[in-house]
């Protein structure tokens, strides 16, 4: 086995994994493709393989990486590796020639025969001495994969170096990597979002999610080399093994993936927008609420007891729209769960400093890693303090309109309140009732 | 083109209100002289005057060169020993906090009176925009940069020659403009000190007796050399970076 890897976590630090039990195996000459979505940890996984990162810098690997026998960074030694990044990386004070021939001159090679067949191999002859910022994209990516052949690598890294061009730069880009690859006999590992860029060039082929690899095809459209793949593309684009993978792939990454939350500006808008919906679905429910609750201040002559019932109501307002309830929408109207997490876990440290809740409280939830099962266990249990303090908050409201909100709720129930269909909301009003109906008290009880 | 019609048509109006003002004004002349006194006084004393200039010159070169050398000296050797640039880097800054002319005075003590003084003066004012400049063009490469050079197993002098210096180059030219002005304030504050010629020096005496004529013409070469310098160094800069 040409490359191998078995069991590979990695993480910048102790806190944050960020690849799983990655395992995998690639013969010579073989093309290993890498999908996920932004973030999932390609990338790292790409580096992880060239050498630059390892167990330094605070960095912990685990696991096990051999490049034909060697550590990735004692075969990075040897000179049979080749990197080829998003960017070009290409000198900028370098002629198209001299950039290509840079890693032969590092080694003290140069070569000139060398470097000018890797020139008409990427059609580039007429712009050996151009420099950089005289060619187009299409073309500093050309001198990239030029300049990664010019070593004879054995293996070859290529980091999403195509993701800038458009189809027909690829279309063509494809064509020259395969056929450099064939004839240096090279075993290379693509790092791409681009699906079907991912089934066109790979023999082999996975998706990395956040908790690992969710799927690995070792045999990507065996009955049709890559070569036959490239020729004719819009036809292998109609075959069933590309349309089939092709779906799959994309679902997971979809599905699985933390795509289109890649950062916290990210999140911070998604949560923006959910805030702002959960508020105003939530708000006409508990503007009534309020209403009510100031109404009846006074029902009770204990001061104390008015006071503190305003105070939870204030309380329970604010944790609701800041946890529950957005949690609640975001549960409930199908994001998926790393979306959701992503979120959460961005929204949690935005309340730590914000919220009105105490800071063991959410420590306590978010430490306890369940957060999903918290709530309804709760419920279940009677025991969710601020469903408590809602049946208690929508008991006082029943004290005075018992009939109204028994009404609501049978409404919500019935999913007739447009801004609280959604199951929790259908479950805690379900509580509600049978509270008001089975435990009508006469007396207040502050918990 | 418009712009410098104007700024052609900015200076003979300077010159000929110098002119006009100098001949009828006695106070005018006493303190700023006139262009045909001045150009007079040039042609009465230009070899004194271009002795001092190339004294002068000859500090301020001599500093901005060894600045540069050391300068370059000291990065190179941040590069061999990376921790040195975060151990280094912060003292360099923190010691721009004195005002270095005041040093000159300490050193016409510890090198005399020569041109030794004045090239040290000249020089410790060149360093730290030099040195500063490379070493925020260094960091300023692209991390992709470092990446490939790592994976191509390329030594330090390699990744040096064939990557930092290069790609360092738009902040190193920048960092010597900066010194090229400075090194020739450097060497006539030196003088100012004490000196046995310079322009620094003509100036000094001057302002000591009252000689208008003196002042305004070395006031004038003195401008001139740090045009020529900055001028040179742009020139290089040109020549130097077709690339961006």
């Amino acid at each position: 086995m040409f490359l191998y890897c078995k069991n590979i976590h990695f993480s910048y630090s102790k806190e944050k994994s960020v690849l799983r039990d990655i395992s995998f195996s690639l013969e010579k000459g073989q093309t290993l493709a890498i999908v996920g979505a932004s973030g999932c940890g390609k990338s790292t996984l790409l580096r992880i393989l060239s050498g630059i990162l390892s167990n330094a810098n605070g960095n912990t690997l685990q696991g096990e990486i051999t490049i034909d026998g060697l550590t990735p960074d004692q075969y990075r030694q040897t000179g049979k590796l080749a990197f080829m990044f998003q960017e070009a990386t290409l000198m900028p004070h370098l002629t198209v020639k001299q950039n290509i021939e840079l890693p032969l001159k590092i080694k003290g090679n140069v070569n000139e025969q060398k470097t000018s067949n890797l020139i008409k191999a990427v059609g580039l002859e007429e712009y050996s001495s151009y420099l950089p910022k005289q060619l187009s994209g299409g073309m500093k990516t050309r001198v990239a994969l030029a300049r990664s052949f010019s070593t004879n690598p054995e293996l070859l890294l290529l980091d999403e170096p195509f993701s800038a061009l458009d189809i027909a730069w690829k279309s063509k880009l494809y064509v020259e990597l395969e056929k450099l690859k064939e004839q240096h006999n090279t075993t290379v590992v693509i790092v791409t979002h681009d699906v079907q860029e991912a089934l066109l060039l790979a023999d082999k082929i996975f998706v990395l999610g956040k908790g690992g690899i969710r799927l690995y095809d070792k045999k990507v459209a065996e009955e049709y080399s890559i070569m036959k793949r490239l020729n004719d593309i819009s036809s292998f684009n109609h075959t069933t093994p590309f349309q089939a993978l092709y779906s799959t792939i994309q679902k997971l990454i979809l599905v699985d993936g933390s795509r289109g939350i890649t950062n916290q500006i990210e999140a911070n808008a998604v949560f923006t927008t959910i805030q702002s919906v959960a508020g105003n679905a939530y708000m006409e429910f508990w503007d009534g609420m309020e209403k009510d609750i100031n109404s009846i201040r006074g029902y009770s002559d204990n001061l104390e007891v008015n006071e503190l019932l305003f105070t939870s109501f204030e309380k329970a307002k604010t944790v609701y729209f800041k946890y529950n309830l957005v949690w609640d929408i975001l549960e409930y109207r199908n994001i998926s769960e790393n979306r959701i997490s992503l979120v959460k876990e961005f929204y949690l440290d935005n309340l730590k400093t914000n919220s009105e809740v105490s800071l063991s409280e959410f420590y306590r939830i978010k430490s306890d890693g369940i957060f999903e099962h918290l709530v309804k266990n709760k419920i279940e249990n009677n025991q969710f303090p601020e469903t408590k303090r809602w049946i208690y908050l929508c008991d006082m409201y029943a004290s005075s309109e018992t009939d109204k909100v028994l009404q609501y709720l049978e409404d919500v129930v019935n999913g007739k309140v447009e801004q609280l269909n959604y199951p929790l909301a259908k479950e805690v009003a379900q509580q509600v009732t049978a509270k008001i109906k089975n435990e009508k008290q006469d007396t207040l009880h502050i918990a | 083109m418009k712009n410098k019609i104007l700024y052609i048509l900015l200076s003979v109006v300077l010159l000929a209100a110098w002119q006009y003002f100098g001949s009828t004004s006695q106070t005018v002349r006493l303190l700023l002289s006139s262009p045909s006194l001045v150009a007079d006084y040039f042609g009465q004393n230009h070899t004194a005057l271009l002795q001092a200039t190339q004294t002068t010159l000859i500090e301020a070169v001599a500093g901005l060169l060894i600045a540069t050398v050391f300068s370059f000296g000291v990065v190179i050797l941040c590069f061999y020993f990376p921790k040195l640039m975060d151990f280094v880097l912060p003292i360099m800054i923190t010691s721009q906090v004195i005002p270095l002319i005041v040093l000159a005075p300490f050193f016409i003590i510890l090198l005399g009176i020569g041109l030794g003084s004045k090239i040290a003066m000249a020089a410790l004012m060149c360093f730290f925009p030099i040195f500063v400049n490379f070493a925020q063009g260094y960091k300023a490469i692209s991390p992709n940069m470092h990446e490939l050079m790592h994976i191509y197993n390329a030594d330090t002098w390699t990744r040096i020659k064939q990557v930092y210096f290069p790609l360092a180059m738009p902040s190193i030219m920048a960092g010597l403009k900066i010194s090229a002005t400075l090194a020739v304030i450097g060497a006539i504050v030196a003088e100012f000190n004490g000196a046995e010629i310079g322009l620094g020096k003509n100036l000094f005496l001057a302002a000591k007796r009252l000689e208008p004529d003196l002042m305004m013409s070395s006031l004038l070469l003195s401008t001139l050399l740090g045009a020529a310098f900055f001028g040179t160094i742009y020139f290089i800069e040109k020549k130097i970076i077709n690339w961006q």
